[in-house]
């Protein structure tokens, strides 16, 4: 027995791999099953929010009380399945615009021979930059009618023209506006597939004496379906959790998600009804997913391909170029550089629907505090508040930038090194979960169990570390894909030759697999800072007065009628992303195509 | 002496035994081959030397240390093992220099700033590259690349070598210069070297010992002279030597107190077939070498020429009687054509004998 | 689908695990559990607070240094500003929380042992009382040197820091007078899509608002018969005539805001040719008619009510680490105790001179927010809310009932 102990633990000195599985597996289980299993634990009790509806029921006793309240019930239809089927809705139709528009630019960025492409290609990211509720702001700002009273939109001041409610609120301008942001996220799905395909395949259908439309159709496409399938089923669960455009566009025409219900159960203390709701749309996601893998093979769906050594020929747009160009153009210039002059110029008027001259003011940015304007709000670059957020908002997206691309590739070396092996597949698989956990519910969970100590683990509620937390936790399904893909890429001779000539792990990691996986390792930490500078679902919950992001604030500001200065801040958090984006790519100095690329 | 030794090694994929219960015992200065075809649990066996893969069962013992044994609980992890390795690939790291690559290991081992550089000037001169000790790999041909793995390996200046098929990804050309590098590189620094192949010219030109592999058994231990003349059975006789042994169906019988090898279409006449065997009237398979053959009565006999593949400094004759192929070499060019006929002579001494049954050599 | 099948076996196995994070809770519910009837001993609170020493108060409040408050206002944190000018051996910490997650910070912390806030102040009746008060988690505490500014109801069983109210407003641009008399008027065709609301489900503030008026059955009921002269018919499934008037008023388009502002922005904004009526905070109607220019009017006399005062209450919380210097500046935000309700308060109303008659008033200065003292001066603007004839929240009905109008609020809404 005693020697069986020695022959283990000396076993495990020596495989690193072992060693972090146990550890993965530990923590994972910890901060991602321990919290689902709450979930689940929850709404099979009562909790002390339920006693007051049913009397005389005790805290924690086992009941169904939660499942028969959103399924069997009177409140069934308004509460589960109206919100159910506006949540499908929302999620299939931005996903479906958002695919069109997404794969059609990828065709042109990646397969023809359009000019200025790294340039276009920057700017057709952008919107993956900004949060997609920033885009609902933008919205409001244009096509905002008099239903909920106050000055109407730009659209409505500047032309006269009053705006119908289903273009103000409600379905239409979701969709829109959600896909608005998702097409940047099957784009880069897509390309990240199209540039893996090999040119010659497509040319030997053009000498095969097949017509542009016909390769178009019967090669590339048949091709890259794996990839728009998994792309689909992505970003239809995500689009279906998402929680602040229809909060915005939606409350005012009653236009209910699942997301937004269970942010309203929460925010009533009534959590049990809540989490049957995040585990609905956690079903749900499951489902899409499980039926995308089968259909697609596990492999194909989720790990990014890079072309190597691949002939890649564009193909030649003749006619059509020029006419493409404009449409390109008229895109980026309507849906994204107007809104962006427009917002900036909106944090320079006084008055919020006062387009003339006369109203300019640069109060907003600089200006000291007074009564009547914005309560007496300071200007941004005066405000201690907002850059106090801005650090904040940085420190959140540059912690979780390093740790989650440090954790991806550790994740990715575990599971390539015990790759074949349940353990393996058990911690890709835990590292993937949190992809289809709400954020809400998420944060919500996050939220009960921090707020006391475990073990070593202070009582983080409130402090600024649970926010790191739970977007490290949150974004490990990309780390960890991106961490896989790289370590995937890596010859396991590099790694064995260096142990070989007894170099330790630790300098091993430094010196070998750190510099190889430099690209992905660089990819990750980019992906991390953006979606961490952009949450807003995860925190909300959890912020406080001294640990507010540039997010929240836009949001506050928003709620409180500030909008100047929530633009001001929206413009603050756009550059900031930006400029780190680019800093990150001249620092690196590659193309811009890797570096975007998504797990 | 025994510089490493496999006791019972078996190693395991689910229920697959890519090794099985293998013993073997490698001696000090020797030039050990692991020869055989791809899955046959060359690699693996190597591996499991280095510590790279960890046996399912059995002990593993270097220097008379054991280096793992699951009875005793022992497991040395590859860092501690102090060996040398050369992978396929090279495994040389893409984003350091010519000269980290070789300094890294050492660097771990304390010996000196000064010391390092000697070494690394040293191995380097030795491999031919002096001078290419800031370029990257990339900037190296396949070659050069090879030589500076082995410089690598070199420079740790450890008793064991152990190469997993490094010749296999350089051109036929380089192979064989390496070759004889390789050779006089064994011969001057004396380590223990295993070496992992399933090129048989390789294993014959370079091995002192050749173990033939199938199936993750060792199907023969012997000398490349002995695996090439006497191969313990049909596998190695068929896996060694190029062209590939011919193998003849028949039996033995005796006519006019002579022996004979006879099947329907052909006959052999044979020295004595020892005493004591009980092998007439059984199915046995007769091997015979191509060198060992000669082409006799030109334009008449019993064997129509197939092909002539003439090679420069030999040409390959196929001929053909009945069902039986036979292929036949001869040195430089040869005047005979396709359909030609001739007749065959055989050396008698150098045919072996299988039996078809366990297909192992009767004699 | 099999790694998530995976996981989710496992997490179920792990199930009894997170059982233990339910806790153990105090049931008790007469007197103090030992370790709180300690402190409560020590700091001179609860059913230990006999005669109050302000000397030694103020002594012991420096040596504390610091006091954490969890509050529902972000104007805390000004008037902490001004407190440490006064006590600078003393520094506030106030974290804005809003009204649930003060409530949600609280509990879930001394449920794990953390005792980390000295002073807890929110709206929120219900909870206030329910589960906080009865379950020990703060004492009740009025300083003495204001004690008798302050009528009964205010102080016992809670202390109220301020009350404010829940209003209905109109656009006084678009109508000289208040346009409606009765509240069954919202319910009219007239007012289709004209009536805009703080969403309930996101603020505990206006969830009393619409509870109160539900509450207030029979009132609604004579107040329809007065509107209509008929006697109400009831819809289908629904209870009463409170819950049929926020029926009616649900599915008359009723149209739903997420905060205060945009409510008191949706009424009030000038240059709008037929602005809708809001139901939202006093507050932010009052406010902002200052700061933003807005022209909210409020709608009294409105029959059966004129709106509803719900209180935020302030209290010391359960095993304070500061418990001194909590009372320090409890005594500080309720306000000077000396000044006059006459006492002429000069703008700008949160500097200067104006804070130092006002003390911890001062950022509450303003109609919306009234000071349970009788001496305080009233803010300009708000010299109706002595006019108007307000329901108050009633705690009990909140705690039992408010989940049913929240229930009925969703499901309506939904619909």
């Amino acid at each position: 027995m005693h020697q069986k102990i020695q022959f283990y633990t000396s076993k495990l000195k020596s495989k690193p791999e072992i060693i972090l599985s146990i550890i993965f597996v530990v923590v994972f289980a910890f901060l991602i099953v321990v919290p689902f299993a709450q979930m689940i634990y929850t709404t099979l009790t009562y909790q002390s929010f339920d006693l007051r509806l049913e009397r005389g029921a005790e805290e924690g006793a086992f009941t169904l009380f939660h499942y028969k309240r959103m399924f069997k019930s009177d409140l069934t239809v308004p509460l589960f399945i109206k919100p159910f089927w506006n949540s499908i809705k929302v999620g299939v139709s931005v996903t479906l615009i958002a695919m069109v528009i997404g794969s059609m630019l990828a065709w042109l960025f990646v397969r023809t021979d359009i000019p200025y492409r790294k340039f276009f290609q920057t700017i057709i990211v952008v919107p993956y930059m900004i949060p997609s509720w920033v885009i609902a702001l933008a919205w409001q700002l244009f096509f905002q009618n008099t239903r909920s009273g106050g000055h109407a939109g730009v659209i409505t001041a500047l032309f006269g023209i009053d705006i119908p409610d289903w273009l103000s609120y409600g379905f239409v301008p979701i969709v829109i506006c959600l896909a608005l942001h998702y097409y940047s996220y099957t784009f880069l799905l897509i390309s990240g597939a199209l540039r893996t395909i090999d040119s010659e395949l497509e040319e030997a259908g053009a000498i095969g004496g097949l017509k542009r439309s016909q390769i178009l159709r019967k090669i590339t496409f048949p091709l890259v379906l794996p990839a728009l399938g998994s792309s689909f089923v992505l970003t239809v669960t995500r689009s279906m959790g998402t929680f602040g455009t229809p909060a915005l566009l939606g409350l005012p025409v009653r236009f209910f998600t699942i997301p937004t219900q269970i942010y309203a159960m929460i925010n009533a203390r009534n959590t049990g009804d809540g989490f049957v709701l995040a585990l609905v749309l956690i079903i749900l996601a499951a489902t899409f997913i499980s039926i995308n893998n089968k259909i697609i093979g596990v492999r194909k769906s989720f790990v990014t391909m890079r072309g190597k050594g691949f002939r890649s020929s564009p193909m030649k747009l003749g006619k059509l170029r020029p006419v493409l160009i404009t449409v390109l153009l008229v895109f980026i210039l309507c849906l994204i550089i107007f809104p962006i002059v427009m917002l900036t110029f909106s944090t320079f008027m006084l008055l919020p629907d006062d387009y003339s001259f006369s109203n300019l003011t640069s109060h907003f940015w600089i200006g000291k505090s007074d009564a009547t304007v914005a309560s007496g709000e300071l200007g941004v670059f005066r405000n201690r508040g907002i850059l106090g957020g801005m650090v904040n908002s940085i420190k959140l997206g540059v912690i979780a930038a390093v740790v989650n691309a440090f954790l991806g590739l550790l994740i990715g070396y575990t599971v390539v090194k015990n790759r074949g092996t349940k353990l393996s597949r058990l911690i890709e698989g835990i590292a993937f979960a949190p992809y289809v956990f709400p954020s809400i519910a998420f944060s919500a969970i996050y939220l009960s169990m921090f707020s006391r100590s475990v073990g070593p683990i202070p009582a983080l509620y409130g402090t600024f570390y649970l926010m790191v937390l739970i977007v490290i936790v949150k974004n490990l399904p990309f780390s960890s894909r991106s961490g896989i893909s790289a370590m995937l890429q890596v010859d396991k001779s590099l790694e064995e030759t260096a142990s070989i000539q007894g170099i330790p792990f630790a300098k091993r990691f430094r010196l070998i697999i750190l510099p190889l996986c430099k690209s992905g390792f660089l990819s990750g930490m980019i992906l991390t800072f953006i979606t961490a500078m952009r949450e807003l679902s995860l925190v909300i919950l959890l912020v406080t007065p001294s640990t507010r992001l540039l997010t929240t604030m836009i949001f506050a500001y928003e709620t409180q009628e500030q909008e100047q200065h929530s633009n001001a801040v929206t413009l603050l958090l756009l550059l900031l992303i930006i400029f780190a984006n680019v800093l990150i790519r001249v620092l690196v100095n590659r193309k811009s195509e890797d570096t975007m690329n998504l797990g | 002496m025994k510089k490493i030794e496999l006791k019972k090694i078996t190693k395991k994929y689910g229920k697959i035994a890519a090794v099985d219960n293998m013993d073997l015992s490698i001696n000090e200065g020797e030039f050990l081959t692991l020869l055989g075809p791809s899955g046959c649990g060359k690699t693996t066996t190597l591996r499991m030397i280095a510590g790279l893969e960890e046996p399912t069962s059995g002990e593993l013992f270097s220097n008379g240390k054991t280096l793992f044994s699951k009875e005793n609980g022992i497991y040395i992890p590859p860092e501690q093992r102090h060996l040398g390795f050369m992978f396929q690939s090279y495994a040389l790291w893409p984003h350091m220099t010519v000269r980290k690559n070789i300094s890294l290991g050492l660097e771990t081992k304390k010996i000196g700033k000064e010391k390092i550089n000697e070494r690394v000037k040293d191995v380097l001169e030795k491999v031919q590259l002096t001078g290419y000790d800031s370029r990257y790999p990339s900037e190296l041909s396949g070659g050069q690349q090879q030589r500076v793995a082995l410089a690598r390996m070199i420079a740790a200046e450890s008793s064991i070598f152990l190469m997993d098929e490094p010749l296999s990804n350089l051109d036929a050309m380089l192979r064989v210069d390496m070759r004889s590098e390789l050779k006089r590189l064994h011969k001057e620094l004396n380590a223990t070297s295993v070496y992992v192949t399933h090129d048989q010219v390789e294993a014959l030109t370079l091995s002192d010992r050749i173990i033939v592999m199938n199936n993750g058994k060792i199907m023969q231990s012997a000398t490349p002279e002995e695996v090439y003349i006497k191969p313990a059975n049909l596998f190695v006789a068929r896996f060694v030597g190029s062209p590939r042994i011919n193998l003849i169906e028949g039996s033995l019988f005796s006519e006019g107190g002579k022996d004979y090898f006879k099947n329907s279409d052909i006959s052999i006449p044979l020295n004595n077939i020892p005493s004591g065997a009980d092998l007439r009237d059984k199915n046995i398979i007769a091997g015979i070498r191509s060198e060992d053959i000669v082409i006799k009565k030109k334009n008449e006999g019993e064997y129509r020429i197939y092909s002539v593949l003439p090679a420069g400094s030999e040409t390959i004759i196929n001929v053909i009687k009945g069902d039986v192929h036979i292929t036949v070499k001869v040195s430089g060019f040869t005047a005979l054509a396709m359909d030609n006929r001739v007749d065959l002579e055989f050396s008698k001494d150098k045919i072996s004998f299988y039996s078809k049954e366990t297909e192992e050599l009767i004699y | 689908m099999k790694k998530i099948v995976l996981s989710l076996l496992i997490s179920l196995m792990l199930l009894p695990a997170v059982v233990f994070a339910g806790g153990t809770k105090e049931k008790s519910k007469e007197g103090y559990p030992p370790e709180m009837d300690a402190w409560a001993k020590e700091a001179k609170l609860g059913k230990y607070d006999k005669k109050q020493d302000w000397n030694e108060i103020i002594e012991k409040a420096k040596q504390e240094g610091s006091v954490i408050v969890y509050s529902s206002s972000s104007r805390i944190g000004n008037a902490g500003e001004e407190f440490s000018k006064i006590y600078p051996e003393i520094k506030v910490e106030s974290f804005d929380l809003g009204s649930v997650k003060t409530f949600e910070k609280t509990i879930q912390e001394q449920d794990a042992g953390l005792y980390n806030a000295d002073i807890i102040t929110t709206g929120g009746s219900g909870n206030y009382y329910f589960e906080l008060l009865k379950k020990n988690r703060i004492v009740n505490f009025v300083p003495s040197t204001h004690a008798d500014k302050i009528p009964k109801e205010f102080k016992d069983p809670l202390l109220v820091r301020i009350n404010e109210a829940i209003v209905f407003m109109y656009n006084t641009e678009n109508h000289a007078a208040p346009p409606v008399k009765n509240i069954w008027e919202l319910t009219t065709e007239k007012y289709r899509g004209k009536v805009v609301i703080k969403n309930p489900t996101e603020s505990l503030s206006n969830l009393m608002g619409i509870a109160t008026i539900v509450q207030h059955a029979d009132e609604m009921e004579k107040a329809y018969k007065k509107f209509s002269g008929e006697n109400l018919v009831l819809s289908e499934g629904v209870p009463d005539a409170g819950y049929e008037w926020l029926y009616r008023l649900i599915h008359n388009d009723l149209v739903i805001i997420k905060s205060g502002g945009k409510v008191a922005q949706a009424s009030g904004q000038k240059g709008q040719d037929n602005a809708p009526l809001s139901i939202g905070p006093l507050a932010y109607g009052a406010s902002y008619n200052r700061n933003k220019g807005y022209v909210n009017g409020l709608i009294y006399p409105l029959e059966p009510a004129d709106g509803v005062i719900y209180p935020t209450y302030m209290s010391i919380a359960r095993q304070a680490p500061h418990p001194n210097a909590a009372k320090l500046f409890t005594a500080y935000l309720l306000g000077n105790p000396d000044i006059t309700r006459d006492t002429k308060i000069e703008e700008p109303y949160t500097e200067g001179e104006s804070v130092k008659l006002l003390k911890g008033m001062a950022p509450y200065y303003f109609a919306g927010a009234m000071s349970p003292m009788e001496n305080m001066p009233v803010a300009p603007d708000a010299e109706d809310w002595d006019k108007m004839n307000m329901w108050t929240v009633d705690p009990e009905f909140m705690w039992y009932d408010g989940p049913k109008v929240q229930d009925f609020w969703m499901k309506e809404t939904a619909k």
